[in-house]
This record gives C-alpha cells, structure tokens and sequence, in this order.
C-alpha cells in the first residue's frame, strides 16, 4: 500500500518538473489508475457498490479523462515551453514545501495509524499541488489539469473512509464527474478558440 | 407523492423541449407552464403540511419538514416571477440565441435545486448541488461574450472547488464521529446523523466543520473567496443572476442551515467565531467594493456579498438572532430577484451597466425606476421591508449577546454601505435626463415579477399570517434560536 502512495505523489508531482501537456495529462490517468488500485489494496468483499466504485475510477478517472483531454486538444498546439507551474527555483521550493506541510499534516491527524497519516498526507498533497497549479495557470487546459488534480485528493479522503456510498448516490456522484468532465470540454473549446482568435488579432497589423 | 412531482415538472418541462412542436417560441410556454404547475405543487405542499411533521420520501432521501417548506416555497415563487421576466424577453425578441437550450438548463438547473431542497442525505444534496452548478454556468455567457465567458469559467472552477471542500468536510466529519474504526454504523442521512450521541475525534470534526462552512460559504460568495461572485452576476443574463442569487443562493444557504442545525445540537457554540469572523470580512470588502463601484450591477452584486457576510455574522451570533437570519433569507430572495431583473430592463433601454452615462430614469422609465427604487430600499434594510426587519432583529439580539464592538462595527460599515448606494444609484433615478424630451416608454407587463416581489417584501415587514410566521420559527428554532 505504501508504494501505491508513493506512486500517487509521483503521478502529481513529476508532472510539474516536465514542460509537456500531455505528461501532465498522462499523469492524471495515472493517479485514476492508482486510485483504482489503492482502493482494491482496501481489501473489501465485493459488492455492487464496489464494483461501480471501480469502474467509475478505472474507466473514468484513469481512462474517460485523459481521453477526453487529448481529443479535445487535437489540432491545437500549444506553446512548447508549457508547464503546470511557473519554472523557477521559488515556485519548486513552494511545490516541495506544500508537499512536506501535507505530510506533517497527515502525522497530526493520525497519529497513531501511519498507514491513515500516509493516505491523508498525499490527499493534502494533491489537494495543495493543485492549488498551486490553478494559482500559477492562465491557460484553460492547466487549469483543468489543477482541478482534477484536487479532486483526486478528495477521492483520496473518499477512500480513507470506510463508509460505502450508497448506490443511488454513487451513481449521482459519477454522474457529476462524467457531466463536469464534459462541461470543461466545452469550455476548453471555447476558450482555446478565443485565444486562437486573439493570435489571430496579434499577427494581423 | 406530490413532493416528488415537485422535482418531476421540470425535468418533464425540459423534455418537453425534444418534441418539435415544443420548440421554438413554444418553449416559453413550456417554461412558464412548468413553473406556474411547479408555483402550485409548493403551495399544495405547504397547504398539507403538518406543522412540526418530518415526512419521508424515497427510502428516506427526501424530506418534507419546516425548513424544505419554507424554502421550496421560497424558490418556486422566485423562479415563477424569473420565468414571467424571460417570457416578457422573449416575447419582445430582447434575448437571441437558441431560446430551447436556455430553457432546457433553466429547467434542469431548477429541478437539481428543488431535489437539494427535499433532500435528507447531506452526500446527495452535494451532488445536487453540483449538478446545479453544471446546469446553469454555461448559461452565464448565453448569447455573450468573451467576458462572460471567462466569468462563468471561473464560477464553475470556484464552485467545484468549494463543493469538493464541502464534500471533504462531510466525510472528515464522518471520520471524526468514529465511523473508521467502527464504534457505530456511519450514515450521511440527516435523521440519522441527529440519533449519534457524539461528533467523537475533536481534531476530525472540527477540520470537517472549518472545510464544510468554508466550501459552502465559496458557493455563497463569502470572503475570501467572493471574486467569482461580482463577474459571475456581471456578466450573466440578468434572469440568470436572478436565479443564481436568489434560487441556487437559497439552497445552498439551506445545506448551511442544515449543518449548523446538526451541528449545533451538539454544541451551541460550535463554529460562532468562524461565521462571524466570514462575516465580517465579506462585509468590509463588499463596502469598499461598492465604495468604488460605477457599474450597477456590480454594485448589487457586491451587495451580495454583504448580504451573504450578514447572513453568516447573523448564523455566528446564533440565539435568538436565527429568526431574523431566516426572515433575512427569505427577504433578500426577493430583493436580489427585483434589482436584477429591473436591471435587464434599464440595460436593454439604455445599452449600458455604467452608472455615471444615467440620469433621470423616472422619466423614460418610470415603472423600472421605481422598482429599482423600492429594491434599493430594501436592500439597504428601509423600512417597511422584511429585509429592514430581519437586520433589526439580527443587530438587537448582537446587543442583548454582548457582541457590541462587532455591532458598532457593523452599524458604521452599513452607514457607508448606505452613503455609498445612495450617492451612486439615486442620481441614475432622480438626476436629469440629458434628454429632456424623451417620453416615457416601457410597458408594465416588463416589471410584473418585481411589483409581485415588492408587495411580498413589503407583506413580510408589515404583516406575515401566522402560519409563515410559524413555519419561519420553525426553521429559526432548527437553528437554535427561538
């Protein structure tokens, strides 16, 4: 289980240190994939509930979401030196420093159970690292990106709980994610054609 | 069974809409006739209610108790007098675009907002909320552009990230209560939450607690994270400010109201300083804010913020001021849907939000300038106003709390509230016209809605029947007022 922490933080920080949209958007299918597997760690006896729960963070956490985004972005390149946040020693600093302020926050929870103080330290993690990349970006697909960066933290504290949605609700709940997910293609669009028509404005004199 | 027809006609109205005969100016039809039936069902709703009665619906997920009479009620009423606005719009050709998308949302949008209202599960009501949420924001810049397209992006990353907080509350809450090492059997329902004997873990539920009120006080604008709020209601048609600040601002208002009336039964004094410090915060930056504002939309926006910094310093001073939070609530409705609804009519006839190119309204738009008038003075808290009666109760009971330095402070920061509006939105009524010879031009049938909201405002500040008066104590007392 302590790899598959690992692994998650991995899935949210690297993608801050490479300047390629499709890194960071491969690195949100990971954290789905990785959601999906800290869950079957869990070791909970199958029902329906779970096997909804499973399907909503495999097919599409890990899969629907980095689909989506990439479709979307056919055709529209953006600029090469594209990164999640700003590339400078400080904005690192403060990256590392939100990530050690989570983890010391997840040992003042939990105190007793390291096992619940390593899952609510990488929750606080990705909810603070995804604050910091809505904070540093004007593009709409970074955006994006730090948005569902946080909601993998939610789902992470989701998991931490024992309590098992009930069905009608989990349906609710996936619901609204497949309908948000939709909902930003159709900002992403709008506002990608609004910046392409800006350029536009820039070269022509 | 009627309940749930409530949550039913809109969904039906928007489906309505794939029929090809139901579209087009059809659609108007649709959506006035949905919300009239809808107008009816509350009020049957309410008629048939046992005061002090818990009903349950649907396997216990929906409720009819005092607090989703009131607010049902309350939604219904204001999203009828919306729809008569839209239909007036539509009927003159003042709204382009695909008129069925917009009624479609529109419907669907107030369909989430009455199951949020009804329901008892507080997971459920979060995902209501969201679909909310989802329903309305690309209605924000329909038929606009690019500003309103930004303004309604940064309310849908605003509000996702406010309700993502709230959900994370509930299930910090739910750690704390002792769920994860399996004292009892955990539930989200509200009924059930009630029969716990103790929130357990002090650290986990007052981390729940901070991260609930924070997220839901981002839904309703509350300071710090309000900037969403004045570009939001900018920029959105004024039938969609309307039903941003006066419907969805209800039901959220009604999850806050919910979890503190929870919460509360087990410790009175739960989260007072966290509200109030909200509260003040909100209204100090909605002062300076309107200080220097010279769009009057915005300025009735930023006074959202006041409102929702008053409602909370209200919630925080607890007591005996809960009855005065509610009639607050209910009142501000009202004025929130009357401001701006008249200022879709003044921006269509003048073709401008900027208060220094207006003067003179009264004379070309006399039934609109005395609207916006009447809404003024009752969002400034004038008698004979509901609003007025709620601030006053609110502002005795922080005297009778011993809470003077925040009730100076609150009285100093009102009176520039009010210097402020005032100096800026009389001259736009009284002023002189730079044409002197225009003659007035506007049909009633535009200002129908707000007349109605403005006899109800003024009904709430004279003269309440009893049982209004009985099922607003009700929802008082279920926040441990009186």
């Amino acid at each position: 289980m302590t790899n598959l922490f690992i692994a998650y933080v991995a899935a949210f920080f690297l993608p801050l240190l490479f300047h390629s949209w499709r890194v960071a958007v491969l690195g949100l299918g990971a954290q789905g994939l990785l959601l999906g597997l800290i869950l079957a760690a869990h070791d909970q006896p199958m029902s329906p509930q779970l096997m909804f729960e499973y399907a909503s963070l495999f097919l599409i956490r890990a899969v629907f979401i980095p689909w989506c985004l990439f479709r979307w972005m056919k055709g529209h390149e953006l600029p090469p030196d594209f990164s999640l946040i700003a590339k400078n020693l400080i904005q690192w600093m403060i990256a590392f420093l939100l990530l050690v302020e989570a983890f010391v926050f997840g040992a003042e929870m939990s105190p007793g159970d390291p096992h619940e103080a390593l899952q609510v330290g990488t929750a606080a993690g990705s909810v603070l690292i995804g604050m910091l990349v809505l904070a540093n970006q004007t593009h709409p697909l970074g955006q994006i990106v730090g948005l569902f960066m946080v909601e993998g933290g939610f789902t992470l504290v989701e998991l931490l709980s024992p309590h098992i949605m009930p069905f009608p609700v989990a349906i609710g709940t996936s619901l609204a994610v497949v309908i948000f997910v939709l909902t930003c293609g159709q900002y992403l669009r709008r506002l990608l054609a609004i910046s392409g028509s800006v350029a536009e404005e820039k070269i022509v004199p | 069974m009627i309940p749930a027809l409530c949550a039913i006609v809109p969904i039906l109205g928007a489906l309505l809409l794939l029929i090809p005969q139901c579209r087009g100016r059809a659609s108007a039809a649709v959506l006035i006739g949905s919300s009239f039936v809808e107008t009816v069902l509350a009020g049957t709703v309410a008629w048939s209610w046992t005061p002090g009665s818990s009903e349950y619906l649907l396997d216990r997920y929906f409720v009819v108790d005092a607090s989703s009479v009131l607010f049902l009620g309350l939604i219904s009423i204001v999203f009828f007098g919306i729809t008569v606005y839209v239909c007036h719009r539509l009927s003159t050709r003042l709204m382009p675009g695909p008129i069925e998308s917009f009624v479609a949302r529109s419907l669907l949008f107030f369909a989430t907002c009455v199951m949020a209202v009804l329901c008892n599960h507080l997971q459920a009501m979060w995902v209501f909320l969201e679909l909310g949420t989802l329903a309305i924001a690309p209605l924000i810049f329909y038929a606009r552009g690019t500003s309103a397209l930004k303004a309604s992006w940064k309310y849908l990353q605003f509000s996702v990230i406010g309700l993502g907080f709230n959900f994370v509350g509930l299930l910090c809450l739910a750690r704390g209560m002792g769920g994860a090492h399996g004292e009892h059997e955990l539930t989200f329902f509200l009924d059930g939450l009630q029969q716990i004997p103790t929130l357990g873990e002090p650290m986990w539920w007052k981390l729940g607690l901070t991260l609930m009120v924070f997220g839901l006080g981002t839904k309703l604008g509350l300071a710090p994270m309000y900037s969403w709020l004045p570009d939001a209601y900018d920029e959105a048609p004024p039938s969609i400010a309307a039903m941003l600040s006066a419907v969805q601002f209800n039901c959220v208002i009604l999850a806050l109201f919910r979890a503190v009336g929870l919460l509360r039964s087990f410790d009175p004094e739960l989260i007072s300083n966290e509200l109030i410090a909200m509260g003040l915060l909100s209204i100090s930056v909605a002062a300076l804010h309107i200080i220097k504002s010279n769009n009057y939309k915005r300025l009735i926006a930023y006074a959202s913020i006041n409102h929702a910094g008053t409602i909370a310093l209200g919630l925080g001073v607890g007591k005996n001021a809960a009855y005065g939070v509610v009639l607050y609530v209910v009142s501000n409705a009202f004025v929130k849907a009357v401001l701006f609804l008249t200022c879709g009519n003044i921006t269509a006839h003048f073709g401008t939000n900027q208060i220094s190119a207006l003067r003179g309204m009264i004379r070309v738009m006399p039934f609109s300038a005395l609207t916006f008038m009447l809404g003024i003075f009752a969002l400034l808290g004038f008698a004979p106003f509901g609003s007025f009666l709620g601030e006053v109760i609110m502002l005795s009971n922080m005297v009778e709390g011993r809470y003077l330095a925040i009730f100076f402070f609150i009285c100093i920061v009102l009176t520039v509230i009010l210097v402020a509006t005032g100096r800026s939105l009389f001259p736009m009524i009284w002023g002189e016209a730079p044409d002197e010879t225009a003659q007035p031009h506007e049909p009633i049938w535009s200002n129908v809605s707000s007349l109605l909201f403005i006899l109800i405002l003024v009904s709430l500040g004279i003269y309440t029947p009893a049982s209004v008066t009985n099922l607003m104590n009700e929802v008082a007392a279920s926040l441990g007022g009186r």
